[in-house]
């Protein structure tokens, strides 16, 4: 989604994602087992602690991480606490950023931080929904495809391709342009949008799927009588899940901006609603003349994405440690 | 190989037939052609709307209505338009448009690949130096900028440039009203209004190019024939461009020609700010403000074309590039 509407395609193709390590799966190499160490310490490294582990040794992984929970927490927290309101004006016309007002205000005398922190709260609604819906589903159609191989996967992988014909912002804005305004609009944008992005996830989850179905582990899941249901679930996706995991994570950066987009041509969140889009969108004729309106709620439209990739890039080396470093 | 093109190409085709009609269906869904002539005051006779509505084929059922547009389509004539009375013709429109969006989309991808493969080729051979850490940032950076927030900062500095600077940047539309006539002025009254547009919409768009560029030099010049030959004495840049870069440029022309659908996206956005009378206007302003469904169908029906054809080409091209690939 540029990247607004920039696509996560290119992302999800990278050489450094389409390669399913096992590395995650197989947490005992040499240098685990330490004969000095008492046999407990060992014993504690699960794939997931040694995951999390690599993962704080990424050090732009982990700030962003800080970073990140710090703008969420300043949105849905600091917003409710700040002693200006979003919808209530003040006498301050066109302040220039100020200890009073860390962002400025606008011409009518809104205090640009506390509006600012409105239109992230939406924005990160929106995204986590998007991210949310389109990652469940995707993983499941995926997993499904995948497994079941042959005609089944064919048509399926047809449908994917339809979907992927079009750019997302374009038929997006062909499905709001009569939503944005009314009650909720901001949930069936949210809906467009994961419907347009879950079949990225899908076709990434299904040559994931591909390769699984081959493994011994499937096989010998059949022969115990496991049904077709219950290998999906039970077999293949938690096995994807370390992908799954990271293409959540550019999921969220690419539907902020997506959204974004939407919003700032016209056809997204429309007032009184608003979202970060909305807000450079609005104060796109100010950026001479009063320039807070316009850096402020793009900065954390950047904020936003720049550190869910830098987070998702972190649990890429983190999840799948056969795919980075060290390779070359 | 010849085989392997005729069938993609027969197996694009009933894609293109299916996604015609699901858009077909998507826009007949989604809203009322006629609501503003419906909604003035005061209201229009009713023979009035019974007109319109027979000649936007609204009188027909869907199905009908789906086939004289198909008929219509392969004879070049789009439909009806609801705009000046119906006196626009889609076709000569729209492909006026294309050709200006063409001429934005091409440069841009020309320059967007040169900047990711020089980025790419540079952090590649030097991993994990400054220079390397940097890129990554800046590509990091790009990949979550939003584009509307982009193309303001650069035309505002364009202007405040035009402005104190005496440059002569164009910053609005993609061609001037008024040139004095001659081949020579035209072309550079063309380059001077793309240069704004193309850096945007390259910039915008390198970053997840120069990351895939990059991790596949990698793996290239990780491998053995690079090492086989260096043993033999050949030059360093002949190594690095003749044998690596050769290698690695293979699935880099596949993702870029992939990536078509998200810089179309891009272009929307782009033409938007730099108000071009492109593709994008055409959708956003004459299709959807204008309520004008022949127009988005027209639009979705050129560019769903664009990417289908693209997708062709990336996958006929790879094995064109890769004699590794075998299509039996």
């Amino acid at each position: 989604m540029s990247r607004s509407s920039r696509d996560i395609g290119t992302h999800l193709v990278d050489p450094e994602t389409s390669r399913q390590g096992d590395g995650a799966a197989s947490p005992i190499s040499p240098d685990t087992i330490d004969p000095r160490e008492p046999v407990g310490s060992v014993e504690a490294r699960s794939p997931w602690r040694m995951a999390a582990r690599r993962f704080r040794k990424h050090k732009m992984a982990m700030v962003s991480l800080v970073v990140l929970v710090m703008v969420v927490l300043l949105a849905f927290v600091g917003g409710a606490l700040w002693h200006y309101k979003y919808n209530v004006y003040s006498n301050d016309l066109s302040f220039k950023p100020s200890l009073k007002h860390p962002f400025g205000t606008d011409s009518t005398g809104y205090d640009t931080f506390s509006v600012v922190l409105r239109g992230t709260q939406r924005s990160l609604e929106i995204a986590t929904f998007v991210s949310v819906s389109s990652t469940i589903v995707g993983t499941i159609y995926g997993a499904i495809s995948g497994y079941a191989g042959g005609v089944v996967d064919s048509i399926m992988m047809r449908i994917v391709d339809l979907f992927l014909t079009f750019p997302i912002i374009a038929v997006a804005a062909v499905l709001t342009h009569n939503i944005g305004p009314k009650a909720n609009g901001w949930f069936w944008i949210s809906v467009v949008l994961a419907s347009l992005t879950w079949p990225y996830v899908g076709r990434v989850v299904r040559g994931n799927a591909l390769a699984i179905r081959e493994k011994e582990y499937i096989e010998a899941a059949h022969a115990l009588g496991a049904s077709r249901t219950r290998v999906v679930f039970r077999h293949v996706v938690p096995n994807v899940i370390s992908v799954v995991i990271v293409i959540f994570t550019i999921l969220v950066a690419t539907s902020i901006l997506a959204e974004t987009a939407l919003s700032f041509v016209g056809f997204g969140v429309a007032a009184p609603d608003t979202s970060l889009g909305l807000l450079v969108s609005n104060a796109q004729t100010a950026v001479e003349t009063r320039p807070w309106l316009f850096y402020f709620p793009g900065l954390f439209i950047i904020l936003i994405a720049l550190t869910a990739n830098f987070i998702g890039d972190g649990l890429r080396d983190a999840l799948d440690p056969t795919a980075s470093k060290g390779r070359a | 190989m010849l085989a392997f093109a005729i069938r993609r190409v027969l197996i694009s085709i009933p894609i293109l037939i299916v996604s015609t009609f699901i858009v077909f269906l998507l826009v007949s869904l989604s809203g009322d052609p006629l609501s503003n002539l419906k909604t003035k005051q005061p209201r229009p006779p009713e023979q009035t709307i019974r007109l319109a509505e027979h000649r936007l084929r609204l009188d027909q059922p869907l199905m009908e209505r789906y086939w004289h547009w198909m008929t219509g389509v392969a004879r070049g004539y789009f439909g009806p338009s609801v705009s000046g009375g119906g006196t626009l013709d889609i076709g000569t429109e729209i492909g006026h448009r294309a050709l200006v969006t063409l001429r934005l989309v091409f440069f841009a991808m020309v320059i967007a690949a040169l900047i990711a493969i020089v980025v790419g080729v540079i952090s590649a051979t030097k991993q994990y130096s400054k220079v390397d850490y940097s890129f990554t940032f800046t590509g990091f950076l790009f990949l979550a900028m939003p584009t509307f927030w982009f193309a303001i900062l650069l035309k505002e500095g364009a202007i405040w440039s035009n402005r104190h600077l005496g440059t002569k940047f164009k910053t609005i539309g993609e061609n001037s009203p008024t040139i004095s006539p001659g081949l020579g002025a035209h072309l550079f009254d063309d380059f001077n209004h793309l240069i704004l547009p193309t850096i945007t919409l390259a910039l915008i768009s390198y970053a997840s190019w120069s990351r895939f560029n990059r991790a596949s030099m990698i793996e290239a010049l990780s491998s053995d024939y690079i090492r086989l030959a260096r043993a033999k004495g050949i030059s360093p840049t002949r190594v690095l461009i003749r044998h690596a870069l050769r290698t690695a440029l293979i699935p880099f022309v596949t993702v870029t020609a992939l990536d078509i659908g998200a810089i179309l996206g891009g272009a929307i956005i782009t033409e938007y700010i730099y108000q071009w009378r492109g593709m994008g206007d055409f959708l956003l302003q004459d299709g959807l403000t204008l309520n004008d469904p022949y127009v988005v169908l027209a639009w979705l029906l050129v560019s769903g074309a664009a990417i289908i054809a693209f997708n062709l080409i990336a996958d006929i091209l790879y094995g064109v590039l890769d004699p590794r690939i075998r299509y039996e």
